[in-house]
């Protein structure tokens, strides 16, 4: 399995339950929407795959390595074979397009004749081609978002965590973006996305977690979609 | 699957990574420095002063060294010539050490002299008057140069080995003080630099602490995309080893401005000593050694406040 949560919960410090008892498996090169409405507990489940936080109780493995084990040491390693998408964008505002997009493959340790044709490719797949100087302030929000789905994609990741990734672009843009993941994970990522779009999940569908007030209540499978489920 | 997807990546393209990421390092932290100069002015004038005070303490004590040998009031050697010998014996002594480039200067004393100054000098003047002969040897002072001095314990065996020579005795009282000086001061100059080394550190560490917390976003960020420690910490390590390298190079200015002020007195001073004194600057090694303190001192005090803060800074 490329990710197992078992009895996973988070409680915050305040004392409120961010997830309860949360238990799924995701095989590699899945791709798997994670639905329900604010506060459902979207954003935290994607920051403990992201190592952002820490379960208050169970456990969770990662690529057959269980998220307990890596300690501060071991973080850059983890994230380095992650893509995160934020919903702030989370972009560095003193670096153009073209520094931004190339980052996580500088930090890789990439050869820059890599990584400047790489770059170039990911701006032109997320409608960004001619804008590699521009910095991020001289870009719309829609545009900010793709360029960091760009930086996302850009190094093709193991692992794909996206908290809202369409959040910010008009209906036939979000589904390029779709399609744009969907060929990542057709190139072996394991891609979740984070959204309460339920029109966009129901038209791709694909498997969906639905959460509900911290708990797991439905994990619909793509064959449910056909079936004429949700 | 992804365990296969390890990322190994060939040597040479970490290499490369490794020195382009040194490269962005230190040019950004140049750009910093530079994108406001006259903003950084209070931290790079407390790194100069800090570096130059002991540098011109330090350069003064090579002066007083230096300026010591040539004004010192008596003779370093006396050579005692053997019972018996002409005064003769010692005046060719004196001149074939004239041209040695060890000795300065050279005074002969015959054996009345010595006596005579003997009973000036000492309570035994009584005893003296009543021995039948004198049994004080003809003998040479030597004045050395500095040259001398270095190689004082050679010279003197050197003298010693001649067959006209009794014994040779070196009046190491004015050394001996001199030199007792001279290590006090040193330890003097050492702890001010340590206390003022101190200084900087803090003043580098506030000012990287500064940098850092305007800087926490972009810390975060690059935290999520994977950067480790050490790439989030070398940009301000190359802020603060630039705060040292400028900071030194306003040292360096410093020194030389107060070398050019105080030479007129050294001037004077030296007239009265019928002495010819030149104030010596810091030369290539002791600018070198300075604009290299400086950068040692910003990089650690930019290491400490990176360490210490980093740590705080952990996306949420």
């Amino acid at each position: 399995m490329s990710i197992r949560f078992e009895l996973v919960s988070k409680r915050y410090a305040q004392g409120r339950d961010a997830l309860t008892d949360i238990s799924f498996e995701i095989g590699y090169g899945e791709m798997v929407y994670v639905t329900g409405h604010s506060g459902a507990g979207k954003s935290t489940l994607l920051k403990l795959l992201a190592l952002i936080e820490r379960p208050s109780d169970g456990s969770i493995e990662v690529f057959s390595k269980q998220l307990s084990g890596i300690r501060r040491r071991g973080l850059p390693a983890y994230r380095r074979r992650l893509g995160l998408v934020f919903q702030d964008h989370r972009l560095l505002l003193d670096r153009n397009a073209f520094d931004n997009v190339a980052l996580p493959m500088r930090l890789d340790g990439v050869a820059e004749a890599e990584i400047s044709p790489r770059v170039a490719q990911a701006l032109e797949q997320v409608g960004l081609g001619g804008r590699e100087s521009a910095l991020p302030r001289e870009l719309s929000t829609g545009e900010q978002q793709r360029l960091g789905i760009a930086r996302a994609m850009v190094g093709v990741p193991d692992l794909l965590l996206a908290d809202e990734p369409t959040g910010n672009l008009d209906p036939k843009l979000a589904a390029e973006i779709m399609l744009l993941m969907i060929s990542l994970k057709e190139q072996g990522t394991t891609v979740i996305i984070a959204s309460h779009d339920l029109p966009l999940i129901q038209r791709m569908r694909k498997r969906t977690l639905v959460l509900d007030g911290g708990r797991l209540i439905d994990d619909f499978r793509p064959e449910d979609w056909y079936a004429g489920g949700a | 699957m992804p365990e296969a997807l390890e990322h190994t990546r060939p040597l040479g393209d970490k290499r490369r990574a490794w020195l382009r990421a040194h490269g962005d390092g230190l040019y950004a932290g140049l750009r910093r420095l530079l994108r406001d100069p006259f903003g950084q002015l209070l931290t790079l004038g407390v790194i100069a002063v800090a570096l130059v005070l002991p540098a011109l303490g330090f350069l003064a004590l090579d002066q007083i060294d230096r300026a010591a040998v040539a004004w010192r009031p008596s003779g370093d050697l006396t050579v005692f010539l053997a019972a018996g010998e002409p005064v003769e014996r010692a005046i060719e002594l004196a001149d074939a050490l004239q041209g040695r480039p060890e000795v300065a200067q050279t005074e002969v004393k015959s054996a009345d002299d010595a006596l005579a100054e003997l009973r000036e000098m000492s309570d035994f003047a009584e005893a003296l008057g009543a021995l039948d002969a004198n049994p004080m040897p003809a003998l040479v002072i030597v004045r050395l140069t500095a040259a001398g001095v270095a190689r004082l314990d050679d010279f003197k065996t050197e003298l010693a080995a001649r067959n006209e020579v009794d014994w040779v005795q070196v009046d190491r009282r004015w050394l001996e003080r001199l030199e007792a000086l001279l290590d006090l001061a040193r330890r003097a100059i050492l702890l001010g630099a340590a206390i003022l080394a101190a200084a900087v550190l803090l003043v580098v560490g506030n000012t990287i602490r500064l940098e850092i917390s305007l800087k926490r976003e972009e810390i975060l960020i690059l935290k999520l995309l994977g950067a480790s420690d050490g790439y989030v910490r070398r940009p301000f390590l190359y802020i603060g080893a630039w705060y040292g390298i400028v900071g030194g190079l306003l040292a360096l200015l410093l020194v030389h401005a107060g070398l050019l002020a105080v030479q007129p007195a050294v001037d004077r001073l030296a007239l009265s000593y019928e002495a010819g004194i030149v104030l010596q600057g810091l030369g290539v090694r002791g600018t070198a050694l300075l604009v290299g303190y400086g950068a040692l001192l910003g990089w650690l005090g930019a290491w400490l406040a990176s360490a210490r803060h980093l740590r705080d800074a952990e996306p949420r």
